[in-house]
């Protein structure tokens, strides 16, 4: 009887078992859990940005995650990115780099914050084991060793940078303004050897802020403004290949311009709209994408596009279209929603 | 520090041989009306010295006058009065009757607190809080709350009742002292030694004018005195002050230099993590001087000057800390009064210069700014009595305020002021005082306004008065809204406030007197910065109802020498814009705030204990949640004792501010210090007389 018992409980043991894994199998993929995040950049000095994520099939909303009023994940939400399973969120106003396990199917895990006093951070490139994180405390690059998560070594560039993107042992840097903070028109190639050496200096249009690589041609979006304050809104386009420029101002519009690529076009944001950007880098102002206003961000994984409104005041919207133009779905959000990424 | 060490001594050397100080008779001489009586004559009879009121009333004794003086309140146009100067009637109220009315014996005593119009409550520091902080001190005032950048070093403004501080006239000795650049002024500026009272008047306040929507805050300056003032504490604290006092003839003098240094550095958290607060380190330095002159017998002139000089890091935000970025600034301000007295009323002239700088430096965003402000006024004030029942009391004033931008730009307006007020009294019981106030800057304002208010008397045992009180208020654009670069709108209209106010006053037992005051506030076309293309700029687009009640206790046990004080106030506060957030409670307008607090004086001992609360507020409207500032529970305590040394005095007081250690913020992202203690040391130059 005893062994009997005995035979019971193991039996009864290893179905619990293995009727627990067949159904953490089946539900290791949550229909809600986020794919695609989003990163509200808060008022400035409000210390109110949010982080929100958004279901593979577009048609949940959930947020904001793991930060709220209580536990606020900072001051400026400046860009955010996925590198091998993990989410950095770039913090410009609070000076740090907010890292989250998404490597889990269905959640989304706080890992660390890397706190960097004084840095002003603004995006983040990858290199094979390194972060590349643009700063304008130091007026440079910080780079961050991924396993350890320290700052290995900076590097100068004597001026305020914004986007940057690695490619090939190479790291592409928009150079917005001066040490002075008067525009820039610089996009900086530097070489990642055991000596970081800039290896190359292109002439954009003034304020290079966001870039796009497409082949061996970067696409690089300016802002800057004249003397009553209007905002400038260009473009450049680098060839990388013959090391060629072209650029091009559209003039004035709103603070805020992104460019994208999806069905093999691209479209830039410009004055609060979406227009189709000719080869000559001019827009065509008859080929508006869609008809939206207010538009404060533009993101394509190139299949969808996000688009976030805003008037500056929470709450705000995120759009979200397809290739031919068809809105997905649209949802409310955070303060200034300004960066996307795909997990 | 050993420099400023040897000043003192050196002055404490050179001047022992003078005058009198430190223990202070204070109250107010009014008329039949209860209306403060401006530069009367207050003569002591025995020591032949003599003191004034200033222009709402009030005065204040210092140790010359003694229990057992006799003094004598002199006035053209009223009956002198005679009062033997005992325990009983300081904090008086004193009453002189018109010689036009039948003489009578009425003297009657309260606490000075408990001030003789509806519309007006004041706070005095006694000896032994001389040197407290004007942001506790100022707490024990209904309904106003503080907003500070942090610490010694964070700019700090005053808002009432929800309001902005753009909203709370700030008067400096009478004189306004706003900073015309952004309509507010920074107390910070103002050294806790220069300040003995405070007078918070909440309505019936249109002959201030511009930007006195929600009140007017008045600092009166310190009272004749002779001492020498060191103090030290945590974070770095020492300050240092002298005072001097001097008699000659009908002319007195006063003087006041001092310094102060803190070094900041107190602890704050942000998200779990400690840090020390750097750059936050505040140095000032001042000086004040005041001569009051009986010229005649009818005409007295004064002189009144103020200068502070500020030294401060800023510390900035607690999750973005800057350890490189100065303030320089500096506020100088001098004034010249001539009064006269006649039988039918009095009158004055006041012209009153002010400058102030501001020299700020961030390198971080290469950023560095000087601004220069420029006020010049001259302002003409006349009351008339018609009769014994009607009194006209008239305001003109001319106004040249300019406003200099990084030594390039620079702008300018004039501004002038007229208004008429009549105070009729057609029974003892009734009050009727309406008002015009009339101003207008070529080619930018124009406004009129007018108020119209009734106080009565029911003479009843519990209900002292009751006021009922209308005004339509308003506040220009100040230069920033207007010429900020960028952004600056110069099309900006005229901000409008109706505010109604019922007051009333009860005397629940011989020693405990009550005030309700019950108020609703409809603002309209207030400016509010809004995004453009590229820059923010100011729009008349805000609306907002603000309605409420304030309750304060005043509890005066004089058999124990003892003092307590509660205020409470209710606000219900309604963001009006179409939108969102229709509705919705206002940034920084708290739904409760409290203070209550006790001073025991037993002989030559002082004990002091305030407790502040004040309700969680929105420093944002965001979503899902609103950015909110946590409730607050502050507690300050302070314990003195004084000394009698070769019959001279000498007070310590140690203190200690935010017992609770409470992580607390006035301004979202800038903590306040954590608990603090300090030790004062006061040494009075003439022989104590006289227990408090």
């Amino acid at each position: 009887m005893k062994k009997f018992s005995l035979f019971l409980i193991v039996v009864f043991s290893l179905m619990t078992l293995l009727f627990n894994g067949c159904t953490n199998s089946e539900e290791t993929k949550n229909d809600d859990s986020p794919e695609y995040f989003i990163l509200c950049e808060g008022n400035f000095q409000q210390s109110n940005a949010s982080l929100w994520g958004i279901n593979e099939d577009l048609d949940s909303l959930s947020g904001p995650i793991y930060w709220d009023s209580e536990n606020p994940l900072g001051d400026v939400g400046q860009s955010l990115a996925v590198k091998d399973g993990r989410l950095f969120i770039v913090m410009n106003n609070s000076h740090s780099l907010e890292i989250m396990d998404a490597s889990l199917d269905d959640s989304l895990v706080f890992e660390t914050s890397l706190e960097f006093a004084g840095l002003s951070p603004r995006y983040i490139a990858f290199g094979d084991n390194n972060a590349f994180v643009s700063a304008w405390g130091i007026n440079g690059i910080a780079v961050i060793d991924l396993q350890t998560y320290e700052i290995t070594d900076t590097i100068s560039v004597n001026g305020l940078p914004e986007d940057l993107i690695y490619k090939d042992g190479k790291l592409f840097v928009a150079l917005n303004m001066n040490s002075f903070w008067g525009a820039e028109n610089k996009v900086l190639e530097i070489s990642l050897n055991s000596t970081p050496t800039i290896t190359g200096t292109f002439e954009v249009v003034d304020g290079p802020e966001k870039l796009l690589l497409d082949g061996d041609d970067l696409f690089v979006t300016g802002i800057h403004y004249d003397a009553s304050w209007n905002s400038i809104v260009g473009i450049s386009k680098i060839n990388l290949a013959d090391k060629t420029v072209v650029n091009h101002e559209h003039g004035v519009g709103s603070s805020a311009s992104d460019i994208i690529k999806i069905d093999g076009n691209f479209y830039q944001s410009f004055n609060g709209k979406i227009f189709h950007l000719n080869t000559d880098l001019t827009l065509e102002s008859s080929n508006e994408f869609g008809d939206y206003s207010n538009i404060y961000s533009m993101w394509s994984d190139g299949e969808y596009v996000f688009i976030g409104q805003s008037d500056y005041i929470a709450p705000d919207t995120v759009v979200v279209i397809n290739s031919n133009g068809e809105m997905e779905n649209t949802f409310t959000v955070g303060a200034l929603p300004g960066a996307y990424c795909k997990k | 520090m050993y420099y400023i060490t040897k000043i003192f001594l050196f002055i404490l050397l050179v001047i022992n041989f003078a005058f009198s100080l430190s223990n202070y008779n204070s109250g107010k001489v009014v008329d039949e009306n209860n209306d403060g009586i401006p530069v009367v004559y207050i003569h002591d009879l025995n020591k032949d010295i003599w003191n004034i009121t200033d222009s709402e009333g009030n005065y204040y004794l210092n140790s010359s006058f003694q229990n057992g003086d006799t003094l004598e309140f002199v006035h053209i146009g009223y009956h002198s009065k005679k009062v033997i100067l005992n325990d009983e009637n300081q904090r008086s109220i004193i009453s002189l009757t018109p010689k036009t009315l039948q003489l009578s014996e009425v003297t009657y005593t309260k606490n000075i607190d408990r001030a003789a119009n509806n519309n007006e409550v004041q706070i005095v520091k006694s000896e032994y809080s001389s040197n407290s902080e004007t942001k506790n001190f100022i707490r024990k005032l209904p309904g106003i709350t503080i907003k500070s950048y942090g610490g010694s070093a964070g700019i700090s403004s005053i808002s009432i009742d929800g309001g902005t501080s753009t909203h709370t006239k700030i008067l400096v000795n009478g004189f306004d002292l706003t900073n015309v650049q952004n309509g507010q002024m920074d107390i910070s500026q103002l050294p806790a030694s220069f300040i003995k009272s405070i007078h918070y008047i909440t309505y019936d306040i249109n002959k201030y004018g511009s930007g006195s929507i929600d009140g007017v805050v008045d600092f009166k300056p310190w009272t004749n005195s002779n001492s020498v003032t060191l103090s030290y504490g945590s974070f770095g604290h020492f300050s240092g002050n002298t005072k001097l006092n001097f008699y000659y003839k009908n002319t007195s003098a006063d003087i006041l230099i001092g310094y102060k240094k803190d070094e900041g550095n107190y602890s704050y958290s942000w998200k779990d993590n400690n840090y020390e607060r750097k750059n936050s380190d505040f140095e000032q330095k001042y000086f004040s001087g005041r001569v009051n002159a009986i010229l005649t017998k009818r005409v007295y002139g004064k002189i009144f000057l103020l200068r502070t000089e500020q030294n401060r890091g800023v510390a900035g935000q607690k999750w973005s800390p800057n350890l490189i970025a100065r303030r320089k600034d500096d506020l100088f301000t001098s004034a010249f009064t001539l009064g006269w007295n006649s039988k039918n009323g009095h009158g004055k002239f006041d012209l009153i210069y002010r400058n102030s700088d501001d020299d700020y430096s961030n390198p971080n965003i290469n950023v560095n700014s000087f601004f220069e402000n420029i006020t010049t006024e001259g302002k003409l004030d006349q009351n008339y009595n018609f009769t014994k029942k009607i009194k006209l009391l008239g305001n003109l004033s001319l106004r040249n305020e300019v406003l200099k931008m990084n030594k390039i730009n620079s702008h300018e307006r004039i501004l002038l002021k007229n208004t008429i007020s009549i105070l009729y009294k057609p029974m003892k019981i009734i009050k009727i005082k309406p008002t015009v106030n009339y101003e207008f800057s070529p080619d930018e304002f124009e406004k009129v306004s007018y108020s119209f208010g009734t106080t009565i008397f029911p003479k009843q045992k519990i209900l002292e008065s009751i006021s009922l009180h209308y005004a339509n208020l308003y506040r220009f654009p100040s230069f920033n809204d207007m010429y900020w670069e960028p952004g600056g709108n110069s099309e900006l209209r005229t901000e409008k406030t109706d505010v109604f106010n019922c007051s009333s006053k009860f005397k629940l037992s011989k020693f405990t007197e009550m005030d309700i005051n019950l108020f609703y506030k409809n603002s309209n076309d207030l400016i509010q910065w809004m995004p453009q293309q590229s820059y923010w700029q100011p729009e008349n687009i805000a609306k907002t109802i603000r309605y409420g009640y304030k309750i304060l206790f005043d509890w005066n046990y004089k058999p124990l020498n003892m003092i307590g004080k509660f205020h409470y106030e209710h606000l219900i506060s309604k963001n009006r814009v179409e939108g969102n957030y229709y509705n919705k409670s206002l940034r920084y307008a708290p739904k409760n705030i409290a203070s209550f607090n006790i001073q025991w004086q037993p002989e030559k001992a002082y004990v002091n204990l305030q407790i502040d609360y004040t309700d969680e507020q929105i420093s944002l409207y965001s979503y899902p949640n609103d950015v909110i500032l946590k409730p607050y529970l502050i507690i300050n305590s302070s314990f003195g004792y004084s000394l009698d040394i070769f019959k001279r005095s000498i007070i310590a007081v140690v203190s200690v501010e935010n017992i609770l250690n409470k992580e607390y913020e006035t301004i979202h992202g800038y903590p306040e210090p954590s608990r603090s203690y300090k030790l004062t040391l006061t040494y009075n130059f003439k022989k104590r007389s006289k227990k408090l």
